[in-house]
């Protein structure tokens, strides 16, 4: 990357309190169309770098910035000068680990090859999908279609010899819908390929029609604990803080509901849970790809739960060391939403996903037979408390009798623990979303629908 | 050559390749953040956030780039690229455009400016929030902290004439104690937030009092009973709680909603939508608070809204874009997190207007029912649900016991309806981020006490 040919020449004449620093520039491409009713509602392009710049002495400290005008030997002594109110130091790879990365991982340097797409092409496949929807889904009212694809360049370079880039690209296709009879009532759900083509009508169909089932008077609802099929949606709440769990980080420091638990049956053996980089196709509903981490590390799968076998940690450089192991390529910096840029070296996923089942919605409820079809949830950053494993989410659902879905029921909260939740699963659904994070798309959750046998409901 | 003159030419050049309306926002903020974990001072961070966007609108459709290489040669490619996305060109009219300056008061006057205050300085108050939380008192498993500071400098330039910039200036601590006693563990992080400068740690003991607070508010949600979903009259503590009607009913007033149809407000104004005794006002001129400034992010004077006066429908929160799909005139709301987000309209400080009941009374007057002193998190719409943080049961007209895992649900255009008294005294809090269509965007909910009749907890 271009960005970093400064910082390259200004580490030839580093100051002499510096001993290691280390730059690492991302660049997004993005480009984006909205349609609905068949005219466009909004398009969009953007490019915009940033660099995170680390400088160690003693202790790291660090600068981000936006302004590529900057001057690098400044931004170095800068960040030198914030490390002298640290108290930690932090590990900077060398080319040795990389390259011994890169065997492990093996495909180091395979870039992929991305070409920016014109938004009146996102504008036309957007337009062509919103009519293809209208046709095969008479209940809709509104319908607005958004295509987005997202390049993204990724380079580190530091002072330990280490200097490599890949790129990425992918395109995610939201769909939202609002039913004809009740404009309230929106279905939302984004899919995510390589390309394009590789995103049809037809898998929203499916779940647009199950969807349709939720539009249903009012019945009445008596809080309790019940047999319950989740949603892919509402599986996803769980997983979009709760990936934290399998962060080395929050095993190290005590914050995850997983603590001490490694190499333990910890969930029921329906669950197998890996952190897929999406580099070959490994049948993962996602198009989104993780060559290397901010660490300049290159990814890995990772295993985290085997049937229910909780079998390994997401670490980044840090956490690894603890660890005595190598770092999976999982470090990162965009971990949770916030109203700040995020600065700190931390564990992020990449796929992270709870493999399907074979179930459709209609056998999961038969095999449900009495109990609630959860379809909705809200407030997917506040209702997990990942230390302790407890949530309770807003939430909708269909009461279930004799396998079958009957009154729908608004304004329930659905609790528990995650960790007896997965404990109690006894089938998997078909049905697999995918919950991109939501202001960078940096990271994609999935989980299929499941029956849980206890879900306390109240409401 | 200035800001404003590259800004004449950039939106001159738009103009020609056909768009109607044309603006530009360039963006040049500095942040510190300073974070603790664990007794250790993670290092400090630097941030130079630093950026244009370029909003164009023609007819129904809005074209949004952006960039972070703010030289006239970006911005042009960045005009031209953006054009040519517009489905119908206006022919050019106007060979050339004068920007006229507006200069507004921002309403947060700044003492010290954050760059001007070292580093040591900045982890002394992280030092002194960590002394007084570890005295509080209650066992913390594990303390976490960041410090921050902001100092956003904006500029906005329109096709219309329009410059005007402003300056916004804020500080805050985040404090996340793990505490832990015989009932278990609980944390969540707390936030002492200030639209002001690094004068703002200048009283020791207040962000020292927060801290503790923060912890005793830990221990006591360990330590409360749970009960069982009921429907109950529900007293609302003056100061925050007014995130209840940010959430159920602030959203649903943003032209945003309305433009989509997913608001239980559209085609309401003039009609009577909340009790008698609710005045709904967003207001971001008010001094010193956190969702204040001197103008929105398209460069539009900061005002007072008034939405539901008495209880009838008043108006809604408009920005240019959204505001004009539903025929009506901006009200200085278009916000947005940074240059990388269109402008959308968005609430400030958003609150229901000082009554005339007796605070005293209003709890008094509950035979059973629930006090809320803090609320968490949730969600808004046309149905919100929201996490009571500090819940106190109240019996026979008394606080009895602290209770917890409860949330506040139902639909706000209906609960709005059910408030029967609201208090004499406002109270304002801190404020924090609301996010949304145009990201996280600062704003406080402040309130009288207020009480609704009947409300759905579980």
């Amino acid at each position: 990357m271009e960005e970093l040919n400064r910082y390259r020449e200004a580490f030839l004449n580093l100051p002499g309190q510096i001993q290691e620093a280390e730059v690492q520039a991302e660049k997004n491409i993005l480009s984006e169309a909205t349609v609905s009713g068949g005219v466009s509602k909004g398009m969009g392009f953007s490019e915009k770098t940033e660099l995170f710049v680390r400088a160690s002495g003693e202790k790291t400290g660090m600068v981000y910035t936006e302004n590529l005008s900057e001057d690098p030997q400044e931004i170095l002594r800068l960040a030198f000068e914030n490390s002298l109110m640290g108290e930690t130091k932090e590990p900077m790879n060398t080319r040795e680990e990389v390259e011994e990365g890169s065997k492990a991982a093996g495909e180091l340097g395979k870039t992929e090859e991305c070409c920016e797409t014109e938004t009146k092409v996102l504008h036309d496949f957007a337009c062509r999908m919103e009519t293809e929807l209208r046709e095969q889904f008479s209940d809709a009212g509104r319908i607005e279609v958004g295509a987005v694809q997202k390049l993204t360049m990724m380079g580190i370079v530091n002072t330990k010899g280490v200097d490599v880039s890949a790129t990425t690209g992918h395109f995610d296709v939201t769909v939202e819908v609002s039913h004809r009879d009740d404009p309230l009532k929106i279905y939302t759900e984004t899919r995510s390929a390589k390309q394009l083509s590789q995103i049809g009508a037809e898998a929203f169909l499916e779940n647009l029609k199950n969807w349709e089932l939720t539009v249903r008077e009012s019945g009445k609802f008596i809080p309790g604990t019940y047999r319950a099929v989740l949603s892919s949606q509402v599986v996803n709440f769980l997983l979009v803080t709760g990936w934290q769990m399998f962060s080395g980080v929050h095993y190290q420091s005590g914050r995850s509901a997983l603590c001490g638990k490694l190499g333990e049956k910890v969930f029921s053996e329906c669950i197998t849970i890996r952190d897929k980089k999406g580099r070959t196709d490994c049948g993962i509903p996602s198009g989104y790809t993780f060559l290397i981490d901010a660490e300049g590390t290159p990814c890995k799968d990772v295993n985290v739960v085997e049937k229910g076998i909780f079998k390994g940690l997401l670490h980044n450089l840090s956490t690894a060391h603890k660890a005595g192991t190598s770092s999976t390529g999982n470090a990162g910096r965009k971990a949770l939403l916030s109203g700040n840029i995020h600065t700190d070296m931390t564990v992020i996923p990449g796929n992270l996903m709870i493999e399907a089942g074979e179930n459709t919605l209609a056998q999961l409820l038969s095999k449900c037979e009495n109990g609630i079809y959860i379809y909705e949830a809200y407030d997917q950053f506040h209702g997990l408390n990942t230390v302790t494993g407890d949530f309770m989410f807003p939430c909708k659902g269909i009461l279930v009798e004799d396998g079958q879905l009957k009154a729908g029921v608004s304004g329930l909260s659905m609790n528990g623990n995650i960790v007896e939740l997965f404990q109690s699963v006894e089938a998997l659904g078909r049905e697999q979303k995918i919950e991109p994070m939501i202001m960078y798309n940096n990271y994609v959750v999935s989980g299929p629908s499941m029956l849980v046998s206890n879900l306390r409901v109240s409401g | 050559m200035s800001e404003k003159e590259i800004a004449e030419r950039v939106l001159e050049k738009a103009m020609d390749l056909g768009a109607a309306f044309a603006e530009l926002f360039l963006e040049d903020r500095e942040e510190t953040n300073i974070p603790y974990q664990s007794g250790n001072i993670q290092g400090v961070k630097s941030l130079r956030i630093h950026g244009a966007g370029l909003h164009l609108i023609n007819g129904k459709q809005r074209v949004y780039v952006y960039t972070n290489n703010t030289s006239e040669e970006a911005l042009m490619k960045l005009v031209r690229k953006g054009c040519q996305m517009l489905e119908e060109k206006k022919k050019a009219g106007i060979s050339s455009l004068v920007l006229t300056e507006n200069r507004y008061h921002n309403p947060c006057p700044v003492e010290i400016y954050p760059g001007t205050v070292s580093n040591g300085e900045k982890v002394r108050v992280l030092l002194m929030a960590e002394k007084a939380a570890k005295g509080a008192g209650p066992q913390i498993r594990s303390l976490s902290m960041n410090y921050f500071d902001t100092d956003q400098r904006v500029m906005v330039a329109n096709t219309e004439g329009v410059f005007a910039q402003d300056r916004r200036v804020t500080t805050r601590v985040r404090i996340s104690p793990l505490v832990e006693n015989e009932k278990g563990t609980y944390g969540c992080f707390q936030e002492f937030t200030k639209a002001q400068g690094f004068e703002a740690f200048r009283e020791e003991e207040a962000y020292a009092d927060f801290a503790r607070d923060a912890v005793w508010k830990m221990d006591g949600i360990l330590r409360a009973d749970t009960v069982k979903p009921c429907v109950v009259p529900v007293v609302l503590a003056a100061g925050g709680c007014g995130t209840l009607w940010h959430e159920s009913c602030g959203h649903s007033l943003e032209a945003v909603a309305i433009a989509a149809g997913s608001s239980a407000f559209a085609g309401k104004i003039g009609e009577q939508v909340a009790s008698e005794k609710v005045t709904l006002i967003d207001d971001g001129t008010l001094p010193g608070q956190y969702g204040s400034g001197a103008i929105d992010d398209e460069g539009h004077k900061r005002q007072r809204n008034v939405l539901i006066e008495n209880g009838v429908l008043k108006g809604y929160l408009c920005d240019r874009y959204y505001g004009g799909l539903i025929g009506m005139e901006s009200t200085g709301s278009g916000r947005r997190q940074n240059y990388t987000y269109a402008p959308a309209a968005r609430m400030t400080n958003t609150f229901i207007a000082e009554g005339t009941d007796d605070e005293e009374e209003m709890i008094r007057s509950v035979e059973e029912g629930l006090y809320v002193k803090s609320i968490g998190g949730g969600y808004g719409g046309s149905q919100f649900s929201l996490a009571v943080q500090e819940g106190f049961w109240i019996k026979h007209g008394k606080i009895d016991r602290q209770v917890k895992n409860l949330m506040l649900t139902g639909n706000g255009i209906d609960v709005i309806k059910r408030i029967d008294r609201v208090g004499r005294r406002m109270e304002f809090e801190g404020g924090g981020f609301c996010g949304a269509i145009s990201g996280l965007v600062p704003t406080t909910t402040p309130q009288p006490m207020c009480r609704i009749s009947q409300m759905a907890i579980g």
